[in-house]
């Protein structure tokens, strides 16, 4: 009698063996050694220890619950909220339509209308969504967030120590020149992302339009 | 605080009972949603979809069984749907050290032997050996799982044991079974 296939002996570690089975095992070393090979395999399986989730992965997961409104008293976070406060900064610095106070109201301006205004900005929807962003998107745009925060805290004490004003040439400049810095940063962690992409390449339009405002106005701006 | 209380104010929406029952679980759910992912990065999803669904369903929960056996069925069920989302059918080709489970002295390169030639099974395969080698699931279970008959369960475990020793079978024990196959014939 040829060994007995490996599914054959796999099914011994469950099953008692025919007659026919038993009568081969008791002869044949071959198999009796695989069936204790098949019998440790699935002790082994049995006996794998637990494993431990990332570190980080409870704070992404208390996000979503409080997205889902999962933890009591928790309004939802607004994945598109820094896209918001870019969009603020982004019509203020390239024509000021908002004006710079915009920019610590960030929940309730712009309007999606004053954005759909600005043409590229409305085309991905800032402020409508309702799916979870993917994770890299999370990342990108918690990147925008947090070095918008920064600026924006650099830009007062800017404007406190020098009495310009949010108008000022050189303070929109510098305010778009730190959107197409953080938007680049923002794209290597989400480079397939629309909105982000939408902003920066506005941004960056914004900006090339100030630069040739600048270098053609008659008023020195430095 | 007891685990019964600690459900009912999680249930509630209490964030420090919700963490407190992550902490206590989430090596296991993540355990066993990894092990039928077959890696790392899908598996970070479906483990947080798991916790989401069973925080979403905890209101629902009606201690029948107990806390952990319900918040397992939970993830298994969150980590099979991932999978028939993700259709993916690939199986890696990572090299497996060659090591015979019960046959070295070092369980770390045992486990690792084994992680490995789990995540080479195919799908259907690898989500049957896990739930019953590794989770312990009955056949019956697992065929209301998955939506196949306890029978087809069963043999599919065979095939899964099969294809996982010869995985692991180290190459010089190979060729030695098969010159003896090869003698006897």
């Amino acid at each position: 009698m040829s060994h007995l296939t490996l599914e054959a002996l796999a099914r011994l570690l469950d099953e008692a063996p025919s007659a026919e089975e038993e009568g081969h095992l008791a002869g044949c070393e071959v198999c009796r050694d695989e069936l204790a090979a098949l019998r440790g395999q699935t002790d082994a399986l049995a006996s794998l220890p637990k494993m431990v989730p990332a570190p980080e992965a409870w704070a992404e997961l208390r996000d979503r619950l409080e997205d889902e409104r999962l933890i009591a008293g928790a309004a939802p976070r607004r994945f598109y909220g820094p896209l918001r406060t870019a969009a603020a900064i982004v019509l203020f610095a390239g024509g000021g339509l908002l004006g710079y106070g915009v920019r610590g109201n960030a929940e309730d301006a712009p309007s999606t209308e004053v954005v759909a205004d600005r043409g590229v900005l409305a085309e991905n929807g800032a402020g409508t969504a309702v799916e979870p962003a993917p994770r890299e998107q999370q990342g990108g745009l918690r990147r925008v967030e947090e070095a918008q925060e920064a600026f924006l805290s650099a830009l007062d004490q800017y404007m406190a120590a020098t009495g310009t004003s949010p108008s000022d040439p050189a303070t929109r400049l510098a305010t778009l020149d730190n959107i197409v810095l953080t938007t680049a940063e923002a794209l290597n962690e989400a480079p397939a992302d629309p909105v982000i992409n939408s902003f920066h390449l506005t941004a960056l339009a914004q900006r090339n339009a100030m630069l040739r405002q600048i270098s053609t106005s008659s008023d020195p701006v430095f | 605080m007891t685990e019964t209380e600690l459900v009912r104010r999680a249930s509630n929406g209490d964030e420090a009972a919700m963490h407190a029952l992550y902490r206590r679980y989430a090596p296991r759910v993540y355990a066993v949603v990894r092990r039928l992912a077959g890696d790392d990065a899908m598996a970070d999803d479906w483990a947080q979809e798991a916790w989401i669904r069973a925080f979403r369903a905890l209101p629902r929960f009606r201690g029948d069984s107990a806390f952990s056996t319900w918040l397992h069925r939970v993830a298994v069920n969150s980590a099979l749907q991932g999978r028939r989302k993700s259709n993916r059918h690939d199986t890696r080709e990572t090299d497996l050290p060659s090591v015979l489970p019960g046959g070295t002295s070092d369980p770390t390169m045992l486990r690792i032997s084994l992680e490995r030639a789990l995540e080479r099974l195919p799908d259907g395969m690898r989500k049957v050996l896990v739930l019953h080698d590794v989770e312990g699931f009955t056949h019956e279970e697992i065929g209301e799982m998955l939506g196949v008959a306890a029978g087809t369960s069963k043999s599919q475990l065979f095939k899964a044991r099969a294809k996982m020793r010869e995985l692991l079978r180290p190459l010089k024990d190979r060729e030695r079974v098969r010159a003896y196959v090869a003698s006897d014939a």
